[in-house]
């Protein structure tokens, strides 16, 4: 506090007046500043700190606040301004986009990888339990009832499997220290995605379904000849 | 011994399994194989039958046909004068839980359930109860002799007790016709004569027509007949094929 910060190119010295919580633009710190200052620090540089007269009133965006029911476009046409959404201004700040798309796309593959590696283990899960399944199907099991048997394992396994996830995540991420690292676990978010996940793993084992039902009952009469 | 396609009597048995006419062959042209070649036996309620057989003989395809595993190219089942064989394959699913027991070779038990649950497991297959089947499971295993091995898993059982509880599992279902494939194939002599006393002891008392297919030749001693199995066909033991 009271510390001056000086901005050589642009000839303006800022004196901290205090600390706002952690932020950052395109993952930059940030510094409140007035508009006056603002325009010296972004304008003025040019001249080497004097401010031109056409650099008088600009700004690069303004927050606006309307009632429910304004008409939003019309404002924006009488300002000569462009009127977009908080969220509109988020992604269109640099980087904000690129990140959040690579993010979702890495998301999405862990989401489809996860119904991919679910599909193969229940694979290999099938195969090693096919003398059983074919045993159950010599004893009068039909074709229904044990794909609903081994579903519904399934799913009590992905259930089980990705509520363990989501509580060793939730405890693994309350162990990073805030402030230094910008990291949030939100509980809606964790739980959408375990579900996401258990959903994800449960379409993945649709792959079984043909291999059990094409399971013939008379393997467990070993060899047919 | 009446057991041939020219010498077995073909009256049809109140409950009882009889076989007509079967024919199977696996494959086409060249590489075709006649699994069974116009086979027909008829197993009367309360007969155990024994099939003698080498490997590759037909035994087990005359299993799997009259287990309604496999439909036969021609020919008929019939089990307490139903003829699988003209049931669609739901029904013969049905068929195989309500009408037949199985006991496999090396009894087949699921590894994680106990001796009671593997009994209780088919009144789950046919939609009963658990608590509406425990009391019968244990009837049967106690008829089985393994009554206080009841809570044991396969792996605690030796290899003839864990036939044994595939006996009691093929009568958990009150089935008409049991089918039993190479009961004595892991055993010693004097166990596999004991298992197949137990099954025409289970036979008997439980009014079943029983076909047990083995090579174990002694053991198939016991059983009422002993038909062998050649090249697809049946002949009657110790006479040589009939063509």
């Amino acid at each position: 506090m009271g510390d001056r910060i000086r901005l050589d190119r642009a000839g303006v010295t800022l004196q901290v007046s205090g600390i706002a919580p952690t932020a950052t633009y395109g993952h930059v710190d940030l510094v409140y500043a007035s508009i006056a200052r603002w325009r010296q620090a972004t304008y003025g540089r040019v001249t080497g700190g004097a401010l031109p007269p056409s650099a008088q009133g600009l700004a690069s965006a303004a927050a606006l606040q309307v009632r429910p029911g304004v008409d939003v476009a019309a404002v924006g046409s009488r300002l000569g301004a462009d009127i977009v959404t908080k969220q509109q201004a988020y992604a269109g700040s640099p980087g904000y986009s690129a990140e959040t798309a690579t993010m979702s796309l890495i998301i999405d593959f862990l989401y489809v990888i996860a119904a991919l590696i679910v599909g193969a283990f229940f694979t290999v899960w099938t195969i090693q339990r096919k003398a059983d399944i074919g045993l159950l199907k010599a004893l009068g099991a039909s074709n229904g009832a044990v794909l609903r048997d081994a579903l519904g394992q399934v799913a009590v396994v992905m259930i089980i499997a990705t509520g363990i996830g989501a509580l060793v995540g939730s405890g693994i991420g309350g162990l990073i220290p805030g402030g230094r690292i910008p990291f949030e676990l939100q509980s809606g978010a964790t739980v959408t995605a375990a579900a996401i996940l258990a959903v994800a793993g449960m379409i993945g084992s649709l792959v079984t379904v043909r291999r059990i039902a094409a399971i013939d009952p008379i393997i467990a009469l070993g060899t047919a000849a | 011994m009446n057991a041939s396609n020219s010498t077995v009597s073909l009256s049809p048995p109140p409950g009882g399994l009889r076989l007509e006419h079967l024919c199977l062959r696996y494959g086409d042209g060249d590489e075709e194989t006649v699994a069974l070649d116009d086979v027909s036996l008829v197993v009367d309620a309360g007969e155990l039958v024994a099939v003698v057989g080498a490997s590759g003989s037909g035994k087990s395809s005359l299993l799997a046909v009259a287990g309604a595993m496999r439909r036969p190219e021609s020919g008929s089942v019939t089990i307490s004068r139903v003829d699988v064989t003209a049931e669609p394959a739901k029904k013969r699913v049905a068929i195989r839980h309500d009408l037949i027991g199985f006991v496999f070779q090396g009894s087949s038990l699921l590894p994680s359930l106990t001796a009671l649950e593997q009994l209780e497991l088919v009144g789950r297959i046919g939609g009963v109860p658990r608590a509406a089947t425990r009391s019968k499971a244990l009837a049967l295993l106690d008829e089985v002799g393994l009554a206080a091995k009841s809570g044991r898993r396969p792996g605690q059982l030796s290899g003839g007790e864990r036939q044994r509880v595939g006996i009691a599992r093929a009568l958990m279902a009150d089935p008409a016709v049991l089918l039993v494939d190479e009961p004595t194939s892991a055993l010693d002599h004097q166990r596999a004569i004991d298992i197949v006393t137990l099954l025409l002891d289970e036979t008997r008392r439980h009014q079943i027509a029983t076909l047990m297919v083995t090579h174990d030749r002694s053991a198939a001693r016991l059983a009422d007949r002993v038909i062998e199995m050649q090249d697809g066909r049946l002949i009657p033991a110790g006479s040589s094929p009939a063509r």
